[in-house]
C-alpha cells in the first residue's frame, strides 16, 4: 500500500497539516498562558507591594511605665469624681512626662529638652491611664501601670523606617573619663568601623563638593572664550576705519535696536543737504504704519464699543435696571475714546505736516518716535576751542528747545483728548474715569512735566550760554540749574567748568549712553567725522556691555567654584591623615555610643576614642568587651524628624524592656484619629458594617423580585424591553453619579443625616441593584426548560413552576451575583464621598443613622496623610479591605458549591 | 444491528429503529379494538401557528380511551406540536397561536372557562428526555400529588407515591432509596420516574412525546411494557419515530406528513395495508 506514490504524497500533505495545527494550537495555548500570567503576576504584585507596605502597621511600640499620680496634677480639685478624672486628660499628660523625666534625670529643667523627651509619647498617650484611673480613683497619690503608644515618628524610628542604623559591639574594652562639660570614651580599635564609615561619608561628600567645582570650571571655559572673542573684536574695532565700523555695527547692535539704528541714522544725516528729505520720508513711513496700527486697534475697540451702545439701548428698552445699562454705555464711551485713537490721530496729524512741510523739525519727531531726546554729544569733551563749542552748544540748544516745545505743544494735545474722555466717563463710568486718571492722563502728565522741566533747563543754559557768548561776568544772582537746585548740592560753577560739564558731562559719547541718538545727534553736529566717531562709540559700547556681561557670568561661576573647593579641602584634609580625629554634627552621620547603662553622643571620633556629650549619664568608668556597642545613625540630624536625644531615650527604653513591640490591635479596635499612631478602622469597619446590612436588606430582595418579575412573568413587550435596556445602562452609570443622586435625593430632599450609613446603603443599594437583577436573570435563563415543562405537565402553576424549581437551581447563581454585587458596593469610595462619609468620625456609629465612614473611604482619606506613619496603616487598612473582598468572593464560590445540583 | 441477545425476545422488535425492512406487527393477547363509544379525545380542525409560520393545517382526529394511539410521521411534520396542544402546553410559548377545538369528553380545552394547569392534570405529559426534578425519587412523585392537594396525610402521599411508582414498574427497583435524588437514576429508571409522576396526579390521558429515544432497547422494552399495562386505565397518545414501536405498542396510528393528517387507522391496517401511497412510503422507508 505504502508503494503507492499518489498514497504517499496524501499522507504528506497530512502530515504537513498536522504539523501546522499543532502549531496553531501550541500558539494559542502559549498565548493563553501568557495571559493568565499577566493576570497572576498582576494580582502577585499588589499584594506583595500592599502586604511589604502594610507589615510595620501590624505591630506598634508602646511604652509600659509606672506613672506617678500626682494628685495635684490628675486631680487638682480633689473631688475624686470620676467625670472629671477622665477629662483631665491634660493633667495625666503632665503626670506621663513626669514620670518620664524622673526615668531621665539628665533633661532637667531645659524647656527644649523637655519637649523633646515628651515628645517621645503620643500627643493623647494619657486618655486610656485617664480612664482607667477614673474607674480606680484610689489610685491617686500613688503609682499605675501605663501602657502609652509611642509617638509616630519613634515608632517608625524603631522600625527602621526613618534611617538606616548601624549597631556594633564594642570589641575592645572600653575606658569612660569626664574631660570638663564632655565625655570621652576611649577603646583601642572599638570604633574603627563607624570611623571608616563617617570618614568615607566625608571623602565622598569631598568627591562631590569638587565634581560641583569641576562642574564649574567647565562651565567657565566657554565663557572665557567668549570673553577673549570679544576684546580681541574690541580691540580690533578701536583701530578700525569707519566703513569696518559700520559694517561691523548690523552685526553688533541687536534687531531689536535695528529700527531705532535707523531712524537715529537718518536722523544724524538730516543736518546735510538733501537728507533731511530721507528723514522726513522714514519718518512718515513709520508715523503711517504706527498711526494704522493704532487706528487698527481703535477701531476693534470702537466696535466692542458700539456692541456695548446697542446693547446699552437694548437693556434700557427692557427696562433692565439702569446700574446695567449705564455701564454698558460708560463702557461704550470708554472704547470709543480710548487714547489708541487719540495716538492714530496724533501720529496723523504728525505724518501729514512732515508730509507737507508745516514741520521743519523732523529731529523732534524722531525723538518723539524713539522716545528719549537725543543729547547733544558732537562736542568732544576736551576740545579747546570754546568759541566753536560755545556756537556749537548754542545751536544744539536752539534746535534742542524747539523740539522740546513742539514734544510739549503735542503732549498737550494727547492730555487734552485724553481729559474730554475723562470728563465723560466721570459721569458715566467713575471707575473708568478713575483708571483712565492712573493710566494714561497720569503717566502723560508725568511726560509733560519732565518735558516742560527740560525745558525749563534748556532754556536755563540757553541763557548762561548767551551770557557766556556775550562776555558778561558770572553774575551772582544767576537763576540757578534747575537740576543743581533739586540736588541742592551743585555750587554755581564758572564759565569754563559749565562748559566742560556741560558739553561732555550732560550727554557724553564716550559713556555709552543712549547710543543711537548719539550717533544722531553726532551727524547733526560733528558731521560725518563726528557720526563715524558716534557710531563707533555706540558699536564698542555695545560690545563692552557684552564684555561686562560675561565677566559678571565669569565671576559668578569662579566664586562658585571657589565655594565648593573651599568646602571640599577641609574635609579632604580631615581625611587625608587616616586615623586623625573626625568631627560630628547635626549635618553628618550621628555616633551613639552605648555604655554603662548610658549614652554618649561623639563630637569628634578617631579609631580608638570619641568625645562628646552624654544624653544619657552613664555609670562606672570601665566596660568589658562586648558590654557597650556603637551606633551609628546615617541620616544626619537636621535631615531627620528624631533628634539624636530621642533615638538615645527610645533605644534605651526599648533596651529596658520599657519599650516592647506589640501586635497592634488598635489598628481594628479605635476609631479614627489625626494621630497615626492612634488611628484605627473600628468607625470604618462598623460603618461598612451597617452600609452592607442597608444594602442587603433592601438590593437583594428587590433586585430578586424585580428579576424574577422580569424573567419569568412580565409579557415581552416595548415597555419591558425598554425597562431591560435600561437596567443594563443603569449598570453602567459611573457609581459618582449615584453619590450625586444620593446627595440630591436621600440628604437635600429627604433630610436625611449626612455621612449616615443609612444613606450609604440606599445609594449603595442603587448601584448594586442592576447588578443584581442582571445575575438573577442570567442564572433564572440557565435553569433547563425541560425543569419547567416537567413541572407545568403535572399541572404547577407558572408561580409554582417558579417558586418551586426554577428558583432553587437558580440560587446559586443569585446568591453568587448578589455577593459580588455587594462584594462591588463595599469597595465603592466615589458616592460615599458625596454624600459626606469622608468625615472625620471618632466613634463607631452605634447605628444606621450616626455618622460613620467606610473602609475605602477611610483608605482614601489616610492616604493622603501628610505624616509617613499612614503610609504603613493605609496599606494595613487596604489589606482588611481585601480580606474582606476575598472573604465575600469565597463565601460566594463555597454557596454556589454548596447549593448547585445537578439535573 | 438486528442481532440482539435472544434472551430478550421482546427487545428484539424494539431494535428495529431504521425502517429499512417492514415493521414487524406485534400480535399481543388480550388486544381489543380500541372502539368503545365515544372518543375520549376529539381534535377538529386544528391549526398551529408559530409566529408567521403555520406547523399545523386543519388536522381532526379522534383518539380513543384505553387505548394507545401512535403518532408518527417524519421529523417537523407536527406529530409533537399536536400532541402538545393537547394538554396546552403549546401556551408555554412565545408566540404560539392554536386555533379549532378539542374536546376531552366533550370539554373544548382552549375554552376560556378551561384553566390549563387543570387541564395538565387531567391531562400527563412524557418527555423525549427524561427530566425528573432535582430532588429526591419521593418528592419528584409526590409533587404533582402535592401541589393538587390529592393526600391528606403524610400516610396517603406514601401510599400514592407507592402505588404510582408500583404502576410505573419502579417500586422494586427504588423502594429502598426513595429519599435519593431522582436525578441519580439511570435513563430508563428515569423515565419511568418521570410516568410515575405523570400517574400521581390520576389523570385521565397521558402523552408520550418519543418517550423511548433517548433510551437503550432494554429500557426501551421496559418502558413499551409499562405502556402496555397502563392502556387498561389511560388514553395514551404517543409521538414516535420508531414504526416497529408505534406497531408493537397502539392500537390505531395516525400518519402526519408536512402538518397534516395523510392516514389514520387502525394500527394493523396501517401497517398491513395502507390506503395513500405516501403512507406506505414511509413506512417502508422510502421517505422520512
Amino acid at each position: 500500500m505504502s508503494s503507492d506514490p499518489g498514497i504517499e504524497a496524501k499522507r504528506a500533505a497530512e502530515k504537513k497539516r498536522l504539523r501546522k495545527r499543532y502549531r496553531a494550537e501550541l500558539r494559542f495555548r502559549s498565548y493563553g498562558v501568557l495571559a493568565i500570567g499577566i493576570a497572576v503576576a498582576a494580582l502577585v504584585l499588589l499584594l506583595v507591594s500592599v502586604v511589604s507596605e502594610a507589615v510595620p502597621a501590624f505591630t506598634k511600640y508602646q511604652l509600659k511605665m509606672e506613672v506617678t499620680l500626682d494628685p495635684k496634677l490628675v486631680d487638682p480639685t480633689g473631688a475624686r469624681d470620676p467625670a472629671e478624672i477622665r477629662s483631665n486628660g491634660a493633667g495625666f499628660s503632665d503626670a506621663i512626662r513626669a514620670s518620664l523625666r524622673a526615668r531621665f534625670p539628665e533633661v532637667k529643667d531645659e524647656t527644649a529638652l523637655r519637649r523633646q523627651l515628651s515628645r517621645l509619647v503620643s500627643t493623647l498617650a494619657a486618655e486610656p491611664l485617664a480612664t482607667e484611673t477614673s474607674k480606680h480613683p484610689e489610685r491617686i497619690g500613688g503609682h499605675a501601670p501605663a501602657h502609652v503608644p509611642v509617638s509616630d515618628v519613634i515608632d517608625l524610628y524603631l522600625k527602621g523606617l526613618v534611617t538606616p542604623e548601624h549597631v556594633e559591639k564594642g570589641g575592645a574594652a572600653a575606658t569612660l573619663a569626664s574631660s570638663g562639660e564632655g565625655v570621652s570614651v576611649s577603646a583601642p580599635g572599638g570604633f574603627a568601623g563607624a570611623y571608616a564609615r563617617i570618614a568615607d561619608t566625608y571623602r565622598k561628600e569631598a568627591e562631590a563638593k569638587e565634581a560641583a567645582a569641576r562642574q564649574s570650571g567647565t562651565q567657565m571655559a566657554p565663557v572665557t572664550t567668549h570673553l577673549d572673542e570679544l576684546q580681541a573684536r574690541r580691540s580690533t574695532l578701536a583701530s578700525a576705519d569707519a566703513a569696518a565700523i559700520s559694517a561691523a555695527a548690523d552685526d553688533v547692535i541687536t534687531a531689536g535696536d535695528a529700527h531705532e539704528v535707523a531712524i537715529a541714522r537718518a536722523a544724524g544725516k538730516a543736518s546735510a543737504p538733501g537728507q533731511e528729505a530721507a528723514l522726513a520720508s522714514l519718518l512718515t513711513t513709520e508715523l503711517d504704519f504706527r498711526a494704522s496700527t493704532a487706528r487698527k486697534d481703535s477701531d476693534v475697540l470702537i466696535a466692542k464699543g458700539q456692541k456695548f451702545s446697542g446693547q446699552s439701548k437694548i437693556a434700557a428698552a427692557k427696562g433692565e435696571p439702569q446700574a446695567e445699562t449705564r455701564r454698558l454705555q460708560a463702557e461704550a464711551a470708554f472704547l470709543a475714546g480710548d487714547r489708541r485713537g487719540v495716538d492714530a490721530a496724533v501720529y496723523d496729524r504728525l505724518s501729514g505736516d512732515l508730509k507737507s512741510g508745516a514741520r521743519k523739525d523732523p529731529v523732534a519727531v524722531a525723538e518723539l518716535l524713539l522716545g528719549r531726546p537725543l543729547p547733544p554729544l558732537g562736542l568732544s569733551a576736551g576740545a579747546s576751542d570754546t568759541a566753536a563749542k560755545l556756537a556749537a552748544m548754542t545751536r544744539i540748544n536752539a534746535a534742542e528747545t524747539s523740539a522740546g516745545e513742539a514734544l510739549i505743544a503735542d503732549q498737550q494735545a494727547r492730555i487734552e483728548a485724553l481729559s474730554a474722555t475723562e470728563a465723560r466717563l466721570k459721569i458715566s463710568s467713575p471707575e473708568r474715569a478713575k483708571a483712565l486718571e492712573a493710566g494714561a492722563l497720569g503717566s502723560a502728565r508725568t511726560r509733560l512735566t519732565r518735558l516742560q522741566r527740560d525745558l525749563e533747563r534748556l532754556k536755563s543754559v540757553s541763557a548762561r550760554l548767551t551770557r557766556i557768548a556775550s562776555g558778561a561776568p558770572t553774575p551772582a544772582s544767576t537763576t540757578p540749574d534747575p537740576n543743581s537746585a533739586v540736588a541742592g548740592t551743585e555750587p554755581e560753577v564758572d564759565d569754563a567748568t559749565f562748559l566742560a560739564s556741560e558739553g561732555a558731562g550732560q550727554l557724553g559719547l564716550d559713556n555709552g549712553g543712549p547710543v543711537a541718538m548719539a550717533f544722531a545727534r553726532g551727524q547733526a553736529e560733528g558731521g560725518v567725522a563726528g557720526a563715524d566717531a558716534a557710531l563707533k562709540g555706540l558699536v564698542l559700547g555695545h560690545i563692552d556691555l557684552d564684555v561686562a556681561s560675561a565677566r559678571r557670568d565669569l565671576e559668578r561661576l569662579a566664586r562658585k567654584r571657589d565655594k565648593a573647593l573651599g568646602e571640599a579641602s577641609p574635609l579632604h584634609a580631615l581625611t587625608a591623615v587616616s586615623g586623625a580625629a573626625l568631627p560630628l554634627n547635626d549635618l553628618s552621620p550621628s555616633v551613639l555610643v552605648e555604655i554603662g547603662g548610658g549614652v554618649v553622643k561623639a563630637k569628634s571620633i578617631t579609631p580608638d576614642r570619641i568625645e562628646g556629650e552624654a544624653l544619657i549619664t552613664p555609670k562606672g568608668e570601665n566596660a568589658a568587651a562586648g558590654s557597650w556597642s556603637v551606633r551609628e545613625i546615617e541620616i544626619a540630624e537636621a535631615d531627620r524628624l528624631v533628634t539624636d536625644r530621642q533615638a538615645a531615650w527610645a533605644n534605651a527604653l526599648k533596651a529596658s524592656g520599657d519599650i516592647e513591640r506589640v501586635p497592634n490591635w488598635d489598628l481594628l479596635t479605635r476609631a479614627d484619629s489625626t494621630y497615626p499612631e492612634l488611628a484605627g478602622l473600628a468607625a470604618a469597619l462598623a460603618g461598612s458594617f451597617w452600609i452592607m446590612l442597608v444594602t442587603l436588606a433592601i438590593s437583594l430582595p428587590v433586585g430578586v423580585m424585580a428579576a424574577i418579575y422580569l424573567q419569568e412573568f412580565a409579557p415581552r413587550n416595548r415597555l419591558t424591553d425598554f425597562i431591560e435596556v435600561n437596567i443594563n445602562n443603569l449598570a453602567a452609570v459611573p457609581s459618582i453619579v449615584f453619590g450625586l443622586l444620593g446627595a440630591a435625593v436621600f440628604i437635600n430632599f429627604f433630610h436625611l443625616p449626612r455621612s449616615a450609613p443609612l444613606v450609604g446603603g440606599l445609594v449603595l443599594s442603587l448601584i448594586t441593584l442592576p447588578t443584581i437583577i442582571i445575575a438573577t436573570r442570567a442564572a433564572l435563563g440557565a435553569v433547563p426548560p425541560s425543569i419547567r415543562e416537567g413541572a407545568q405537565a403535572v399541572g404547577a402553576s407558572l408561580p409554582q413552576t417558579v417558586f418551586h424549581h426554577v428558583l432553587p437551581l437558580a440560587a446559586p447563581g443569585i446568591l453568587t451575583g448578589a455577593i459580588i454585587g455587594l462584594a462591588r458596593a463595599l469597595g465603592e469610595t466615589a458616592p460615599l464621598l458625596l454624600i459626606g462619609m469622608v468625615a472625620f468620625v471618632a466613634e463607631p456609629p452605634a447605628n444606621m443613622l450616626d455618622s460613620g465612614t467606610a473602609l475605602p473611604v477611610l483608605v482614601y482619606k489616610w492616604s493622603g496623610g501628610a505624616e509617613r506613619a499612614w503610609q504603613p496603616i493605609t496599606s494595613a487598612a487596604i489589606i482588611v479591605l481585601l480580606v474582606f473582598m476575598f472573604a465575600m468572593n469565597a463565601l460566594a464560590v463555597w454557596l454556589r458549591r454548596r447549593l448547585e445540583r445537578r439535573w | 444491528m438486528n442481532r440482539i441477545d435472544p434472551q430478550l425476545p421482546e427487545a428484539t422488535a424494539g431494535s428495529t429503529r431504521a425502517p429499512v425492512a417492514p415493521p414487524v406487527v406485534a400480535q399481543r393477547a388480550g388486544e381489543t379494538k380500541a372502539t368503545n363509544g365515544a372518543p375520549k379525545i376529539q381534535a377538529r380542525n386544528i391549526s398551529v401557528f408559530y409566529g408567521a409560520k403555520q406547523a399545523l393545517f386543519d388536522v381532526s382526529l379522534d383518539m380513543a380511551g384505553k387505548s394507545v394511539t401512535a403518532l408518527i410521521g417524519p421529523s417537523g411534520c407536527g406529530k409533537s406540536t399536536f400532541l402538545r396542544s393537547i394538554n396546552r402546553m403549546n401556551d408555554t410559548i412565545e408566540g404560539c397561536k392554536v386555533t379549532g377545538e378539542i374536546e376531552i369528553d366533550g370539554e373544548n380545552v382552549n375554552a376560556k372557562s378551561v384553566d390549563p394547569v387543570l387541564l395538565r392534570a387531567r391531562v400527563g405529559m412524557v418527555f423525549q428526555k427524561p427530566n425528573p426534578f432535582p430532588k429526591t425519587i419521593f418528592d419528584n412523585v409526590a409533587y404533582g400529588a402535592k401541589i393538587h392537594g390529592l393526600a391528606s396525610s403524610k400516610k396517603e402521599m406514601q401510599e400514592i407515591v407507592e402505588k404510582s411508582l408500583q404502576r410505573a414498574g419502579l417500586w422494586e427497583e427504588v423502594k429502598d432509596r426513595l429519599h435519593q435524588p431522582g436525578t441519580g437514576l439511570s435513563g430508563g429508571q428515569q423515565q419511568r420516574l418521570v410516568i410515575a409522576r405523570a400517574i400521581a396526579v390520576s389523570p385521565e390521558i397521558i402523552l408520550m412525546d418519543e418517550p423511548c429515544s433517548a433510551l437503550d432497547p432494554i429500557a426501551t422494552a421496559r418502558i413499551e411494557e409499562l405502556i402496555d399495562e397502563l392502556r387498561a386505565n389511560y388514553c395514551i397518545v404517543i409521538v414516535t419515530h420508531s414504526m416497529a414501536q408505534a406497531a408493537r405498542v397502539s392500537q390505531r396510528t395516525a400518519f402526519f406528513h408536512l402538518g397534516k393528517i395523510i392516514e389514520t387507522g387502525d394500527t394493523e391496517m396501517i401497517f398491513t395495508n395502507p390506503k395513500d401511497s405516501r403512507t406506505q412510503d414511509y413506512i417502508t422507508g422510502r421517505f422520512g
